[in-house]
């Protein structure tokens, strides 16, 4: 109990230094909210200015935000002037929680699939195959994945739509494509992790016992070699929101990630606020959540020190 | 406890994933629009009164109908909410005659509630970026700049619940009198005299008398300011001040000057009246949501997925209802030009507004007709900065136009059919409004040389290495590269090329933080104005540092001008001296470039790069063939 205090004592401290960090850095790139290629007159520019309140002085903008933010209330848009922060954050959440739960499933079970059948017979044509495909798997960014794909099912072969959401059809792609570098990642934690459990003591009982082979892979071993899976779904989890950022733009999924990238080249000042500290607040209550299961999981794992 | 926890994990496990699973694939199904279309970046708003871009505009300019608006052939204006106008002589009188029409909602629209909509857009505090596009109406900026002096006639809105509590975000009540006296918020500073204020905006910093009686800024709340009477804002009368006038289907229009443009004014978007009745009582930005909207244009809004896309559906109490043949619209939030053209090419969408350059090429060459081309109304150049040495200096920069080849450079980056500009105004212009551009520029290599060497810069000797900056853009690029390679070539200088973000590219640009950078225009109606005012002595978009008292004396001249050929040759003049002084490099004029499903009809081009939804159809069998094949 007193882990999980301090852990989110620790976690509010991140998101103020986050903030102010964000902050300070967004306002010393160059151009604002309502740059733009045709200049209103100096008028107009003044009043739009004090509407936003871009015309106080720095520091009274940065407690007036730190006020509001620690309110609870994230602001009003600037570049999407009909939506509040948080309407945003509505709208854009079911697509990448839909996008990163199928990412999820699909590294799950090809990646599980994949170990398994590797496992089965260490050395053999089958395993060195799905060994290198993983590689090379890890090796490829999502978006250069993304590229090969769109060409050969969308132009090549017509099989699936090349962007936009709606329907089932439109996860496919970008969901693999965020998926499969996780999917080779847990097929090669599943498969150490089953060849080790081949080797123990329970499964030469159940061997002797005169089970089938796929029968002790699956049954027996598989079960003792999820553990490293477990742990590793953690940051797997922690990857896929933050690539889904990339993924989202490519295939044009209205979730946060597309928000986030858009609101930062848009110099969207609260979005981008409440998107970083979003992420911030999320990353840091996963890696919480993740020490907590470990310690129900592996009785070897204890909070206190 | 923890151990049965530990040994249920594995089911739990695969428990959660199948059902997130089937959470994940149900998705909301609804019916397809009968047309698609990719509208670029999301909008800003759907409120006309705060959006500027085209994206925008698509949508708004199907929403809200104007006074006027365009025929999609001509550009021509018509009659929109009103049915027919006449001019006055001087040019300085118009008078509307309104149609019977109404809001989606059964409102009807009046001359009233028109000219309340435009006093939001002028009032300050709704911060509407084209608020400038009504100032040639009279009064009308003195109103949205909000200055006032003593002895001026105003009105003070008090600060406080609004008249009628059905409509708390109508504005607060309005005292309207003559503006006595403003004194220093300390009335021992006596020091305030010398300095009172001669003729600026409401400010927190002194002390109104209106009428007798004292008022003070509502946010400045603080017992210095006594017995005066909080106040929302003070601003010059509109009832008297503004030119604008109503008799129930009536409005007559005062302007300040004649504006020969002021009707296509009326068609452009921004001056489409904004439905008072629901902003007052929803506000701002409430009334833009699904559920609130109310439009007076051929379609109103079906539903907004952030990011996704908008549907429209027909307005069925729109005024013009019969002529509007598509049922309903998808807008497609899309600002990637290569996913856009992958959906087009796949039959997802029916009009592509955004083609990514190296696919251009590619159909120009092949002459597909579903490309769409037209030279538009903007011009695509390259501003100097002419307070920096050596391009302060004339000979300089008409050398560097001289030496460039415009023909190569369009051709090789764009391919065929692109124009090459002589002018800064677009060639295009002519036939809408008899105004010849002034197509003085000349390109000499040899002229090019002998005035680089009289600038004291022989074959380029001794020449500074300065910067060409464009914002990071294939074909901005290429460009660059190619004016880079001529310069080096003909007159030996070697510019650096620099490639920015887009928001850095504008800052550098609006702070003249820069050697020579590229932009574009893109007229705002059909009239030499909107290219040659930009260019006036501290105009905001000057961003060159230019300023020529005999062009800005031109300008102004022109602006008083009511006969067209007179006004025409003002302008020319005009053009003749930013043609000699060459603050900016034209370089070419921008075609407009559309991919259009075959199934699409009524399509027109034209220079702005208008096309109003009402006016398409389509032919909804080949459609229904020609997206199961894709293409």
């Amino acid at each position: 109990m007193k882990f999980i205090v301090r852990r989110i004592a620790w976690l509010a401290i991140m998101l103020w230094t986050v903030f102010t960090i964000s902050f300070f850095l967004m306002r010393a790139v160059p151009g604002g909210p309502f740059s733009s290629e045709r200049q209103p007159p100096p008028e107009v520019r003044k009043a739009i200015e004090r509407r936003y309140q871009l015309d106080a002085p720095l520091w009274r903008q940065y407690f007036t935000e730190m006020g509001r933010l620690s309110r609870g209330d994230l602001g009003q848009s600037f570049r999407m002037a009909d939506y509040t922060v948080a309407e945003v954050i509505a709208a854009g959440w079911p697509a990448t929680v839909t996008l990163g739960t199928m990412a999820l499933v699909v590294a799950l079970v090809i990646g599980g699939g994949a170990g398994v059948i590797s496992a089965a017979r260490p050395g053999g044509v089958v395993d060195v195959l799905m060994r290198s495909a993983s590689m090379v798997g890890i090796a490829v960014p999502s978006f250069a994945l993304a590229g090969l794909a769109v060409l050969l099912f969308v132009y090549q072969w017509h099989l699936l739509p090349a962007a936009g959401w709606g329907d089932v059809a439109h996860t496919v792609l970008p969901a693999s494509c965020l998926g499969l570098a996780y999917a080779a990642e847990i097929s090669r934690l599943v498969r150490s992790g089953l060849l080790e459990a081949l080797q123990s003591d329970w499964v030469r009982t159940a061997r002797s016992k005169g089970a089938g082979r796929w029968r002790v892979v699956v049954v027996h071993a598989l079960r003792g070699a999820l553990g490293p899976v477990v742990s590793f779904l953690g940051p797997a989890i922690a990857g896929i929101l933050t690539g889904s950022v990339v993924i989202e733009k490519v295939f044009a999924i209205p979730g946060i990630g597309y928000h986030f990238v858009e609101a930062a080249t848009q110099r969207d000042y609260t979005l981008a606020m409440g998107l970083v500290l979003l992420y911030t607040l999320l990353l840091g209550v996963l890696g919480i959540v993740v020490d907590v299961l470990q310690v129900i999981l592996d009785p070897r794992v204890s909070l206190e020190r | 406890m923890l151990a049965r926890l530990r040994s249920m994990v594995p089911a739990l496990l695969v428990v959660l994933v199948v059902a997130a699973g089937m959470w994940a694939v149900s998705f909301p199904n609804e019916p397809p629009a009968d047309f698609v279309f990719i509208n670029g970046t999301e909008p800003r708003s759907l409120d006309p009164q705060r959006v500027t871009g085209q994206p925008e505009g698509r949508l708004v300019g199907s929403l809200f109908e104007g006074l006027l608006r365009w025929d999609p052939r001509t550009l021509e204006p018509r009659g929109g909410l009103a049915k027919n106008w006449t001019v006055s002589a001087d040019g300085l009188i118009y008078t509307f005659y309104l149609r019977p029409a109404c809001w989606s909602d059964g409102e009807p629209i009046d001359a009233f509630g028109v000219i309340a909509a435009w006093r939001r857009m002028l009032d300050p505090a709704t911060a509407a970026e084209y608020a400038y596009q009504i100032w040639s109406v009279k009064g009308a900026k003195n109103y949205s700049v909000g200055l006032i002096a003593k002895g001026d006639f105003v009105e003070v809105e008090l600060d406080g619940p609004p008249v009628d509590p059905q409509l708390p975000f109508a504005r607060g009540r309005v005292v309207r009198g003559v503006l006595e006296n403003i004194d220093s918020l300390d009335s021992r500073d006596n020091s305030s005299l010398s300095r009172e204020p001669t003729r600026e905006g409401f400010s927190d910093q002194w002390i109104y008398t209106v009428n007798g009686q004292r008022y003070a800024a509502a946010s400045h709340a603080s017992t210095r300011t006594g017995d005066a009477i909080a106040a929302r804002c003070i601003l010059p009368d509109f009832q008297t001040t503004v030119g604008l006038h109503a008799q129930s289907d009536t409005l007559t229009v005062e302007l300040q000057r004649p504006t020969p443009y002021f009707p296509q004014l009326l068609a452009f978007y921004p001056l489409a009246p904004v439905p008072m009745h629901v902003i007052d009582r929803y506000g701002s930005p409430g009334w833009t949501s699904q559920k609130h909207m109310v439009s007076s244009g051929p379609y109103r809004l079906g539903f907004r997925r952030l990011r996704d896309r908008i549907r429209l559906v027909r307005n069925d109490l729109y005024w013009d209802r019969e002529s509007v043949k598509i049922g309903s619209i998808d807008a497609l939030a899309i600002e990637s030009s290569s996913t856009a053209f992958a959906l087009f090419t796949t039959g997802a969408v029916d009009w592509n507004t955004s083609i990514p350059p190296f696919a251009a090429r590619t159909l120009i060459k092949r002459e597909s007709p579903e490309l769409r081309t037209s030279p538009e109304l903007t011009i695509g150049f390259y501003r100097i900065n002419t307070t920096r040495a050596p391009l302060s200096d004339k000979r300089v920069r008409q050398a560097l136009s001289l030496a460039l080849d415009r023909t190569d450079i369009v051709q090789t980056v764009f391919g065929p059919g692109e124009v090459p500009s002589k002018s800064f105004v677009p060639s295009g212009i002519e036939s809408f409004t008899g105004y010849i551009p002034a197509a003085t520029i000349q390109e000499n290599a040899d002229l090019a040389r002998q005035l680089l060497a009289e600038a004291g810069f022989p074959k380029g000797k001794g020449f500074p290495r300065i910067t060409l900056s464009f914002n990071a853009d294939e074909g901005h690029q290429m460009v660059a590269e190619l004016v880079q390679a001529q310069w080096k070539e003909q007159l030996g200088i070697d510019f650096e090329l620099v490639s920015m973000e887009w928001g850095a590219f504008l800052h550098s640009q609006s702070t003249l933080d820069f050697w020579i950078a590229r932009s574009g225009w893109i007229g705002d109606y059909v009239d030499p104005n909107t290219f040659l005012d930009l260019f006036v002595t501290g105009g905001a978009n000057n961003q060159t540092g230019f300023s020529s008292d005999s062009y800005d004396a031109l300008i102004a001249a022109a602006a008083d001008e009511t006969d067209r050929n007179r006004r025409n040759n003002l302008f020319r003049d005009a053009e003749m001296i930013l043609m000699q002084e060459l603050p900016v490099l034209p370089l070419f004029v921008r075609t407009s470039k559309n991919l259009v499903a075959p199934w699409v009809r009524n399509f027109h081009n034209n220079p702005l790069d208008i096309h109003p939804l009402s006016a398409l159809d389509i032919d909804s069998q080949a459609r229904d063939i020609g997206r199961r094949g894709g293409r």
